[in-house]
């Protein structure tokens, strides 16, 4: 997204209408931009006007107890001094992003959004001709779960029977000759362990036995032990 | 539907999410770990909270556990609220929305989203406000602010805001070019504005 286009973005992402990955890039923009600083604060009015079409609803009395119980003994923390801008809520921890990324990638896949990767496999004429990535793909049971990363998308097959993954890509946002995409499979606690490095569109087998979630990032090229930036992409493998 | 239920809030939270006063009081001392300002402020400020939530996840189970969510992140992030950067209720609610949002983007409430949105579509445009009681803008004001957007202006903001859609589904699901789209989004949303600070 270039500077110009990124501008536009800010009524959507007042509404919140962004999904995570331009939440991400929108912010970032916001720190230095002083028009869209304004812009994002002179809807404020309007988001309270929208919000209270809403009708008011009181929460069983049950919810109010349920909350002072869950209420921590100790006073909330004081805020860091320069600290983040006030009128937005917190900002994400990394994990609840990583499930914000795995749910955005669930919606997408459920609403239908960026199908479109084909499948156009032809069935072999003898299963030892097939690569290790052709058999976890001819797999009966596999599974194919998508995520996006800008316009482009990641299309993973999974087979529990194969104890493999492999990874499908289209239009994933250059990097640089630098740079490299590498894959993760983060176990349940969310803890990566590489998957290997993209070479190409794929598609290609992915090392290992794959995790609940596979995590796409940007390393330098030859690879990283552990992820050195942000995923891009986070997709769900259940 | 528990929706049928939902009593106004009292005078009295009207009055001081009227002034912001009240909510941002509340809030600096909810910000110092002052408990029985937190009950004061969930008390007042909870009804408007939930509707919220509720429109947006349309599933009172889920809006419940939202709700909590919402609550705990107040109780939690008080100390950052500064009063000279906008409303004390503006801030609650744009947290609220946010976790709603979240919420309904998951893949649990991604299944009814469609059904959803159906069904507050064809309730028509002015149904969703014409029985509110607004706490902080008269609803005539809100009313009569919405009906200066477009139909397509509309629609696009609601889908977005109670819909929890982007504006990239907002534009598939609309068959729209996604220009269209975002444009519709901005335009209405900053008619809305100009309306809302213009006729106050
Ligand atoms: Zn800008």
């Amino acid at each position: 997204m270039n500077d110009d286009e990124i501008h536009e973005l800010a009524g959507a992402y007042a509404l919140g209408a962004v999904d995570d990955i331009e939440r991400a890039s929108f912010e970032r923009h916001l720190k230095t931009c002083a028009a869209c600083q304004e812009e994002v604060a002179s809807y404020d009015d309007a988001l309270v006007a929208l919000a209270s079409t809403a009708r008011p609803v009181a929460p069983p009395p049950a919810l109010k107890s349920r909350i002072m119980d869950a209420l921590p003994e100790q006073a909330p923390a004081p805020a860091p001094a320069g600290a983040r801008p006030a009128h937005r809520p917190e900002r994400r921890t990394f994990a609840s992003r990583t499930r914000l990324l795995v749910a955005a990638a669930v919606v997408a896949l459920l609403a239908g959004v960026g199908v479109g990767i084909a499948q156009p496999w032809q069935q072999p004429t003898s299963v030892a001709s097939l690569s290790p990535a052709e058999r976890v793909r001819l797999a009966p049971d596999a599974k194919e779960y998508q995520g996006r990363v800008g316009d482009g998308f990641v299309l993973v097959t999974a087979s529990a029977a194969e104890r493999a993954a492999t990874i499908t890509t289209d239009r994933l946002p250059p990097v640089g000759s630098d740079r490299t995409y590498q894959a993760w499979f983060l176990d349940a606690s969310g803890t990566p362990r590489s998957a290997g490095l993209l070479r190409d569109d794929g598609p290609q087998l992915l090392t290992g036995v794959p995790g609940p979630s596979l995590a796409l990032s940007v390393e330098p090229s030859g690879g990283s032990k552990a992820p050195t930036t942000k995923p891009v992409v986070l997709v769900a493998l259940t | 539907m528990m929706v049928g239920m939902a009593p106004a809030s009292s005078p009295r939270a009207r009055e001081d999410a009227a002034s912001g006063s009240g909510v941002s009081g509340l809030l600096t001392a909810v910000a110092s770990g002052d408990r029985a300002a937190f009950e004061r402020l969930y008390d007042e400020t909870a009804p408007r909270v939930h509707g919220l939530v509720l429109r947006v996840l349309a599933d009172p189970a889920q809006a419940e556990e939202v709700t909590q969510e919402v609550f705990l992140e107040i109780w939690r992030t008080a100390p950052r609220f500064e009063a000279a950067r906008g409303s004390a209720f503006g801030w609650l609610l744009t947290i609220a929305h946010r976790r709603a949002v979240d919420r309904v983007r998951s893949s649990a409430a991604a299944r009814t989203r469609d059904v959803t949105y159906e069904r507050q579509a064809s309730a028509g445009p002015y149904d969703s406000t014409a029985e509110t009681v607004t706490a902080l803008l008269d609803a005539e004001q809100v009313r009569g602010a919405l009906a200066r957007l477009t139909d397509h202006q509309r629609e696009a903001v609601e889908m977005a805001y109670f819909g929890g859609r982007t504006h990239t589904e907002i534009a598939e699901t609309l068959g729209i070019p996604l220009g269209t789209a975002k444009s519709r989004i901005r335009d209405g949303l900053r008619r809305l504005r100009d309306h809302i600070g213009g006729e106050r």
